[in-house]
This record gives C-alpha cells, structure tokens and sequence, in this order.
C-alpha cells in the first residue's frame, strides 16, 4: 500500500491539497480516541476495516470516505497496474470536492518521522531498505525516529580506549531492524543478541570519533521463529574536547530469510538500515 | 639537543595522532549510500501530520481540507506512517 498504491506519483499530486494525517491499529477500538469519535459520528461502527480514506473541511467537518479495495494479488503485485487503480478509485473519491490549489512546495522537504527536542542527539531516524522481492514489497522506506536516553548517550560517551558492550546497550537501535509485513508474529523479538566494540577513532581537529562495530543476533517472535545476523557498523562524532554523543552516522545490514506459512524458506532479503541522528 | 627531540616529538604527536580513522570514512560512505534519496520517499512528500488535532490546527490556520487515512490490521499492529508493523 505504502510503496505502490499510495506512493504511485498521480496519487501523490492528486492528495497534495489535503493535510494527511493517520491511524493505524489492529483494529478500530484501538484507534485514538478523536479517531474512534469521528468513525461514530457518521455512524461507522465496523471494528475492523482494511484501509478507508476520509475527507474532512478546513473546518473538521466530515465530507466524504472512501473504502479503497487494495489487492496486490489481482495485479500480480505490479506497483504501476496498482496504483493506476488506486488513482482510479482517489479520482472517483475527490469528484465533486472543491479543492484548493496545493500549497507551494519544495520537493526534496519531506513530512519523515522525526523525535522531539532541539539538543544534540535527542534520538535518531532510521531509514529501512530492502532488496528486491518477489512480491514487490517494500518499496517506500520503512521510517522511525527513536529518541536518545540518557543511558544510551552515556553508554555511547567517547571511551579512551577500547571497550566492550552488549546488545542491551543500543537495543532500542537494534529492536527497529526488523522487516514489516511478517504477519504471523506479535510484532516483537524472541532474542536480541550479541556483542559490540566500541574504540577511539580519531579526530578532524574539530571533532572526535568513535566506531561501533560488531553483530546481533536477531530472532522474531513469529511463529516460524525468522532470524538473522545484523552488522553493525555506526560513527560516532563528539566535541573535540568533550566525551558527550552529538552526532551519529552508520548502517546495519542483513540478509533475511522470508517464508512460508509452512517455514520453508521462499527468498532471502537484503535489509539495510542507514542510522542518523537528530537533530542534524 | 636530546631533550629538543623529545620535545619536538611531543609537541608533533597531537598531530600525527589527528585525523579521522580511515574507518570512520568507510562508515559514512556506506551511510550515504544506504540513505534513500528523496526521489525514493515519494509517500513522505505528502503533507503528514501525525494526528488529528494536529491536522485540525492547521487545517484551520491554512483553510486546507484534511485527509484522514485509517486501516486495521488484525494479525499485526501496523503504522501507516513509519511502514513497521
């Protein structure tokens, strides 16, 4: 949906007047509250529906929905057939409505999950790629920011000399290097293993370096129990004359395997992380 | 003239110790490789905003209609916005 329907360019320049926003859940009665009030008042009350647009005024007020039939199988996966029929079904959902001309817009400033706070490293955004995949999987970059704790930052403070430290010590790094669309799990990890090294590493004259390398054992809570080795590699950028973290830049890597609903494995899958801190 | 050595060894030191690990620029190249480009992010060029008290705001301010997107998905929690489920 993400990376075909609603990622296929017409869609995209058709929905560019609206302010979008979401909600996403396992189901209807988990939606926020403002969410769940809105299906109620024009009298919705599935608890489950698969993905439903809703036009609202500048004033709130309701004005349409839409109940897009999104089915990758139909089109055998084929990211333009399905999104020239998700345009179809937008174009048929806008008719009628009085849109205003979109706003201005610099194409390369993009709405990306970011964490709160203006100081150096208050968290980091994660961009998720992958590898090309049968079913065309994928395609937009799975996004999170994570915000920094103060645990994470003094675990990561510049060391004078090499060190060791467990998976615990960047977990909530690592527990975002997972594929999406596995969909017979909870969601979460059996185990999260493994050993990182973090040293020195120089300095430009304005900052020093550290590097963070080493791999984590990663296994899913699905039921056919996916697993697979993250390679970390992460620079870490300090003052010159300070052991505090303001800037990180690095990578995770994998291969994955995908299977079946029987365990076999169907295909493997490059999954790559590119780690970044923010604030920039 | 040995104490001048040694002293211009110490004050050289700093020095040759600077300069960024050669590692440490691997690990930016692979960084700007495996960053998506804007081109790939198509889906984050839209106008989000995370909820809809939020978007109600700035609905408002900006006389804009809002698009709420909503989907379930009952074998695995999902978030439309940031792609994990």
């Amino acid at each position: 949906m993400r990376g075909s329907s609603l990622a296929y360019p017409p869609v995209i320049e058709a929905l560019r007047p609206f302010i979008i926003t979401y909600a996403s859940a396992r189901r209807v009665s988990e939606f926020p509250e403002e969410i769940q009030a809105l299906c109620a008042s024009i009298g919705d009350r599935r608890g489950n529906l698969n993905f439903d647009m809703m036009a609202l005024d500048a004033q709130g007020k309701f004005l349409k929905r839409m109940n897009a039939m999104i089915s990758p199988p139909q089109f055998r996966f084929d990211p333009e057939a399905q999104g020239k029929d998700f345009k179809r079904q937008v174009d048929s959902f806008l008719s009628g409505m009085k849109l205003p001309e979109p706003p201005k817009k610099d194409p390369a400033k993009l709405s990306l999950p970011d964490v709160l706070g203006d100081g150096p490293m208050a968290g980091v955004r994660m961009f998720l790629t992958f590898g090309s995949n049968r079913l065309n999987h994928y395609r937009t970059p799975t996004v999170e920011a994570v915000p920094s704790s103060n645990r994470l930052k003094k675990i990561l403070a510049h060391p004078e000399k090499e060190t060791r430290i467990g998976a615990d010590g960047i977990l909530p790094w690592l527990e975002q290097f997972y594929p999406p669309a596995i969909m017979d799990g909870m969601g979460g990890f059996e185990t999260i293993e493994g050993e990182f090294t973090l040293r020195p590493a120089g300095s430009n004259g304005k900052s020093q370096f550290a590097l963070l390398t080493g791999e984590a054992k990663i296994k899913l809570d699905n039921r056919t129990g996916i697993s697979y080795i993250a390679q970390v590699s992460i620079a870490l950028e300090y003052d010159q004359d300070s052991s505090d973290l303001t800037r990180v830049r690095g990578v995770m890597e994998t291969t994955f395997p995908k299977k079946d609903m029987q365990g076999r494995v169907v295909e493997n899958i490059r999954m790559t992380a590119a780690i970044e801190s923010r604030p920039e | 003239m040995r104490w001048a050595t040694f002293l211009l060894i110490l004050f050289l030191l700093p020095g040759l110790a600077r300069g960024q690990d050669a590692d440490v620029v691997e690990v930016f190249k692979k960084f700007e490789q495996a960053k998506p480009l804007p081109s790939a992010m198509g889906f984050y060029s839209l106008d989000w905003v995370c909820t809809l008290p939020e978007a109600k705001i700035r609905a408002q301010k900006e006389k804009r209609p809002i698009l709420v997107i909503l989907n379930t998905n009952i074998s695995a929690h999902c978030n439309l916005y940031s792609g994990h489920t």
